[in-house]
């Protein structure tokens, strides 16, 4: 009896070997059964609990390989910025062109600009911003994508980098910066019969910008052509005191338009009441109107001068906020296109069990059965590290594989009689269907050698016998691959 | 024949919400029995009255010997960009034999802030 020591999970070839030696049938079931759950249990516990998050990497306006699918992911990059500043935040949107390029044949067509400015204008698939830690000397960002993208499957990438400058102005240039400000706002005022809030606004954004755009220190911040814009919607005037300096451009306005009004209309109402018939019932009429427009040409008069007056008052406001100002310094990269792309070896590695059908339990109590390692070449694209494995085609054929494999312990017998290895030993060819991840069943064939039974010849027949078997897929392929590249194998399944 | 004369009987300025209909009332001397017409206008570039001009008529039965009739017109704007503006309102009515009163402005502010 062989001792059985079981150290860690996973230990298949201890398992194998124990298989092999000499020992009773029913062990050989019991370890097989055991090899698989021993193996299958932890690893699925350990998939579970593990969370890989794959990178990809943004770099020159252009995505470096494919953009993850299946899975949560990062995009990562240099937030330095053509200014040599840095970027405080960097912002990517992603849009899904609703294109595939799974099975098709021709290559996808170059995306138009009216279909590109389409489907900017809808609303992203997903969004992600990344701010910089400015306590840290840190040139990379790093974005995380919350929501899988699909397999095989195209999408536009718009990315955003801004930058926040600090300006600082003297009282001379405020004095300027001012002036301009307000001959701006009460040249639109009248030009337009009044002003609004935003359009002050704008005027400030505006005035300040042309004015340090045209300082030499300054000036390389604002040459990005269509690529950079700045804006001061920051600049820390308060609502209430833009509406206050509105009503009072939109007062001062309107009274002089009174003015420039009612003066005429008084002179005309004079004029007519002067030629009037001193005995006409309609000059009483005329008079009060006279008063009426009078007064009223009175009040403009006081509430134009009263508006003036309010006027430096509000823009002292204005003034006083432009102690310190600053702008963002924004480039929005040109949209790139991507395609979520195969990022795995379809070919599983199958560790399995399996037995041969020829003889019954009535004609034998003990099963042919043997153990096996083999390949599976799946027929569709297959990655195991994502919650959806099988990523393309129909169901059931997307589980589908190709089995080629050899025995690794047993031997048949047919009747009590032992069969032989057909090249040193029993290959395996045949089908495997995926009952999940790590689980398959496999139907096929093994050739063997059936010695003649006559004892005069030591001749045998090379013959074909039927396999039922089940394995487990360690994937190995692609967790050497995740090993040999520095990264982490690890399975996603809650994504 | 005689001018007829307008006037604003509400205290400016005059808030004019453009979500909603708001009500300016008037006074007017038709001076003529008849229809007489009441013109509001806007000298605010950057907004209409709801019928895209910049005037809005409306049309005032006179009876005979009606000394003053007092009408409420129902004033909706509308604004090329969300703001708020402050301007002038202004009224003139032409009675049924085609005399047109003096102009009466009266302050006014428009609020078109987009609905939240």
């Amino acid at each position: 009896m062989p001792e059985v020591v079981y150290s860690s999970p996973g230990n298949i070839f201890d398992c194998i070997r124990i298989l092999n030696e000499p020992s009773g049938m029913k062990l050989k079931h019991y370890a097989l059964i055991f090899l698989l759950f021993q193996v299958l249990l932890p690893a699925e516990l350990e998939a579970q609990n593990s969370l890989d998050i794959p990178e990809v990497s943004y770099d020159q306006g252009k995505i470096i390989g494919s953009l993850p699918y299946g899975r949560q992911f990062y995009i990562i990059g240099s937030s330095k910025l053509p200014n040599n500043g840095r970027a405080d935040a960097v912002k990517v949107k992603i849009w899904s062109t609703g294109r595939t390029v799974f099975n098709r044949k021709k290559k996808l067509q170059q995306l138009t600009g009216d279909k590109i400015a389409s489907i900017l204008a809808g609303p992203p698939l997903d969004s992600a911003v990344w701010y910089a830690d400015r306590t840290e000397d840190v040139n990379t960002y790093r974005l995380y994508m919350d929501k899988a993208l699909q397999f095989s499957s195209e999408y536009m990438m718009e990315f955003t980098f801004s930058e926040r400058v600090n300006f600082k102005l003297s009282e001379e240039e405020k004095t300027l910066v001012m002036g301009n400000i307000q001959n701006r706002v009460l040249a639109v005022g009248k030009s337009k019969g009044g002003i609004g809030v935003s359009e002050i606004q704008s005027i400030i954004n505006e005035e300040v910008t042309t004015y340090l755009a045209s300082q030499d220190q300054y000036a390389s911040l604002f040459d990005g052509g269509t690529t950079t814009t700045s804006n001061y919607g920051n600049l820390p005037i308060s609502p209430l005191t833009l509406q206050n300096l509105s009503q009072a451009i939109g007062r001062y306005v309107s009274q002089e338009q009174l003015i420039t009004l009612l003066g005429p209309q008084v002179e005309q109402a004079k004029d007519e009441l002067a030629n009037m018939p001193a005995d006409s019932p309609d000059r009483a009429d005329l008079e009060m109107e006279i008063q009426s427009i009078e007064k009223q040409l009175n009040n403009a008069i006081g509430g134009s001068k009263d508006a003036q007056e309010q006027l430096p008052e509000l823009l002292l406001i204005i003034r006083s906020k432009l102690i310190e100002t600053y702008s963002s310094y924004v480039i929005t990269s040109p949209e790139e296109i991507s395609v979520t792309e195969l990022n795995a070896i379809k070919i599983g590695t199958a560790f399995g069990g399996g037995m041969v059908g020829f003889n019954t339990f009535q004609d034998n109590k003990d099963l042919d059965v043997f153990g096996y390692t083999a390949l599976k070449f799946y027929l569709l694209p297959v990655d195991k590290r994502i919650a959806q494995p099988y990523l393309a085609g129909p169901y059931f054929i997307n589980k589908l594989s190709i089995l080629v494999g050899v025995s690794v312990s047993g031997d048949l017998n047919y009747h009590g009689q032992i069969l032989d290895k057909a090249v040193g030993f029993y290959p395996i060819i045949g089908l495997s269907y995926d009952v999940n991840r790590y689980l398959s069943i496999d139907l096929g064939t093994t050739l063997f050698k059936q010695p003649s039974i006559s004892p005069l010849t030591n001749d045998s027949d090379i013959r074909i016998g039927p396999v039922i078997g089940i394995n487990f897929d360690g994937d190995l392929f692609n967790r050497f691959n995740a090993l040999f590249s520095g990264s982490d194998y690890k399975v996603n399944p809650g994504n | 024949m005689s001018k007829p004369i307008i006037k604003f009987l509400q205290e400016p300025p005059i808030e004019i919400n453009c979500q909603e209909e708001t009500e300016v009332k008037l006074s007017v001397v038709p001076n003529a029995p008849g229809i007489c017409k009441v013109v509001l206008s806007t000298l605010l570039q950057s907004c209409t009255f709801d019928n895209g001009e910049a005037q809005m008529t409306v049309e005032v039965e006179c009876a005979e010997g009606e000394t003053s009739v007092d009408c409420q017109i129902l004033v909706k704007m509308v604004c090329a960009e969300p703001d708020e503006y402050f301007t002038l309102l202004m009224a003139k009515a032409i009675n049924a034999e085609e005399q047109t009163s003096y102009q009466k402005p009266i302050e006014a502010i428009i609020k078109c802030q987009p609905v939240v």
